[in-house]
């Protein structure tokens, strides 16, 4: 059963089509790269798998059911923004996910707090946005989750950040889970991907592995990507 | 879960809360003590004026607490649900009812225990001032007592289901208006005032009905009255009640599963 | 371990020339216990898949044995390992003398220039 399945995907905002007719397949054990310009529609179907936009058209079905509570114990997203409520502290937050998700890891995030020199009394509020991502991340990938979802994970780090989420990605691996990594810093993740989906203005125009990327064009899925997607 | 959404949700809320709280408490023991000690006709005009400042302050403090507390709660909501947060909240494995149940719940716990704040705080007042002594306290309660001996039961019942249905009905209605704003950000100016304009209709409408109600039952009591006129008259009023407690209810079950119906169906975060 | 990837093959089959160039060099000795997949994986910043497929190659080259429960092993057989020295340098060389004809240096010219080196260097 693969954990995540979209049949003619579409959702429409009044006019504008974010996805259109999408038709996807994820397998388990997967690191797959949803990879796009901005607008092209990677957040909203990250969202709609998240349940929190409803399709106009077509479905979304998490694990063979559509997204609800059940599915939502199973997946583990993270935003593009911050969302954790301000006030909270780093330990507030770990309590939160520790009350909500059962499969929260709360060694596990409290060693890579450590690691990323985040202090468990620190407000929210008070972090600088790299903080906030990391922490966030942090949080995200300490559940034992079937897919991760994850909004532009290295967009706004350093590249010493970036290099260690890409890391706890690898390091975190299971074959019963799937990561979407949804970015379009490709060069940083190609290593890390097993498959890439090129989604362009709410349609996917490709969904290969990265290895028969490189067999058949001869170059890596950056360069690939910037053929596709020259100005 | 419910339990844990409720929590938290006092968690958010208490940080404003609590200290809000706190402050009418302090300055019902700072006027309490303003009445005693300066509160005299002896003393310079100052301390006059600082003794009636003081109590000003205090009732001004009763009144931010009053509407204070209800902004608080409704900003929660709005934020926690609706806003950024809404991206952790609405993905937790929680249905949207226990999402609205425990904002609801919340809401109406912290008004319940504002409110009883707001009496007990003018008690302190009083009795820290010394104008008040526990004789008196004693013959309040016992009044009390009497008092509560003397009505009705089911009065009781009816006054309680009433203040609970009555601020359910505020809650529910501001969770509703925010909740469908949302989706029309557009003209949201607009969106408001037609349901405004609605609500003051339907209002008119069931007052209409009411009345008429109100009217008929007692005709009907006349009728069948015989001599006992006051008991008709207050079988007659006590029927009404239950009839316009189940109004308020009504109305707070429909303006529940409006905002449970977006909520889940057209969630629309930005 | 440092690892470079080009950008125009496959990962898994620059994982397997590397891990390769290791063994050959001595980095992994005859017999001893190769990291886990996932031990490579994070050391070299790639998919865990990636890896599990460079070493399925290698285990199919014969450079590299698996044991069920104990992990993956480099080959004991000296011989192998040598001829595989031999494959890699040769190709190197290969490529060096693709290499220089391009710059206009033809075989014998090439050998001197390497002889000089060679001097020089002693």
């Amino acid at each position: 059963m693969s954990i995540l399945e979209c049949r003619a995907l579409t959702k429409r905002y009044g006019n504008k089509e974010a996805l259109g007719g999408v038709d996807l397949t994820l397998e388990t054990g997967r690191i797959v790269g949803l990879l796009g310009p901005n607008g092209s529609g990677k957040t909203t179907l990250i969202k709609l798998a998240c349940g929190l936009l409803t399709p106009t058209s077509g479905e979304i079905l998490i694990d063979g059911r559509r997204p609800s509570p059940e599915t939502n114990a199973v997946v583990s997203y993270l935003p593009e923004r911050t969302t954790l409520p301000l006030w909270m502290s780093a330990k507030q937050a770990m309590d939160f996910y520790a009350d909500f998700y059962a499969d929260f890891r709360r060694y596990a995030a409290e060693e890579m707090l450590e690691k990323l020199h985040l202090e468990q009394n620190q407000t929210i509020r008070a972090m600088s946005k790299g903080m906030r991502e990391k922490l966030q991340l942090i949080l995200t990938m300490s559940r034992e989750a079937r897919l991760y979802l994850l909004d532009e994970p290295i967009g706004g780090v350093d590249p010493a950040t970036r290099d260690y989420i890409l890391k706890t990605i690898i390091a975190n691996y299971n074959e019963e889970a799937t990561v979407l990594i949804s970015t379009h810093l490709i060069s940083d993740v190609e290593h890390v991907l097993d498959e890439a989906i090129f989604l362009r203005e709410g349609s996917v125009m490709l969904h290969e592995t990265i290895d028969a990327i490189r067999e058949e064009k001869g170059k890596s899925v950056d360069e690939l990507f910037r053929e596709v997607f020259a100005c | 879960m419910l339990g844990k959404l409720m929590k938290h949700e006092f968690r958010a809320t208490g940080r404003a809360g609590l200290p809000l709280c706190g402050v009418m408490v302090a300055l019902a023991v700072i006027a309490g003590l303003a009445i005693r000690f300066l509160e005299n006709d002896s003393g310079p005009a100052f301390q006059d004026v600082v003794g009636s400042l003081s109590i000003i302050l205090f009732l001004l403090s009763i009144f931010a607490v009053a509407v204070g507390i209800f902004i608080i709660l409704m900003q929660s909501f709005k934020r926690n649900l609706l806003g950024d947060e809404g991206y952790l909240m609405r993905v937790l494995p929680v249905s949207v009812h226990k999402l609205l149940l425990s904002k609801l719940f919340v809401a109406l716990l912290w008004f319940v225990a504002s409110t009883l704040l707001i009496g007990l705080s003018v008690l302190l007042m009083a009795a820290v001032s010394g104008e008040v002594y526990v004789s008196d306290f004693r013959e309040l309660l016992q009044a009390l007592r009497e008092g509560f001996h003397a009505i009705d039961g089911v009065i009781l019942v009816q006054i309680l289901l009433g203040w609970i249905g009555g601020m359910a009905f505020l809650t529910l209605l501001f969770y509703a208006d925010f909740t469908l704003t949302q989706n029309f950000s557009k003209h949201k100016v607009l969106y408001n005032v037609m349901g405004v304009v609605i609500f003051i209709v339907l209002l008119r409408l069931i007052f209409g009905l009411n009345n008429a109600l109100d009217a008929s039952l007692f005709r009907a009591g006349e009728l069948f009255a015989g001599e006992d006129w006051t008991a008709t008259f207050q079988a007659a009023a006590v029927r009404s009640s239950w009839i316009r407690i189940a109004e308020v209810y009504l109305f707070d079950v429909l303006l529940y599963f409006l905002t449970w119906g977006f909520l889940r169906y057209r969630p629309n975060l930005e | 371990m440092e690892w470079t990837f080009r950008a125009d093959a496959p990962i898994y089959t620059q994982l397997c020339e590397q891990l390769t160039v290791a063994v050959v060099s001595g980095l992994f000795r005859p017999g001893e216990r190769l990291p886990t997949v996932r031990e490579l994986a994070v050391d070299a910043g790639v998919n865990p898949n990636t890896v599990q497929r460079a070493l399925s190659e290698l285990e199919r080259d014969g450079l590299v044995y698996s044991q069920r429960t104990t992990g993956r092993f480099v080959t004991d057989d000296a011989v192998r390992i040598e001829q595989e020295r031999r494959r890699l340098a040769e190709e190197r060389a290969g490529d060096f003398l693709a290499a220089m004809e391009k710059l206009g240096y033809n075989r014998i010219q090439t050998v001197m220039l390497l002889e000089k080196m060679g001097g020089e260097e002693q």
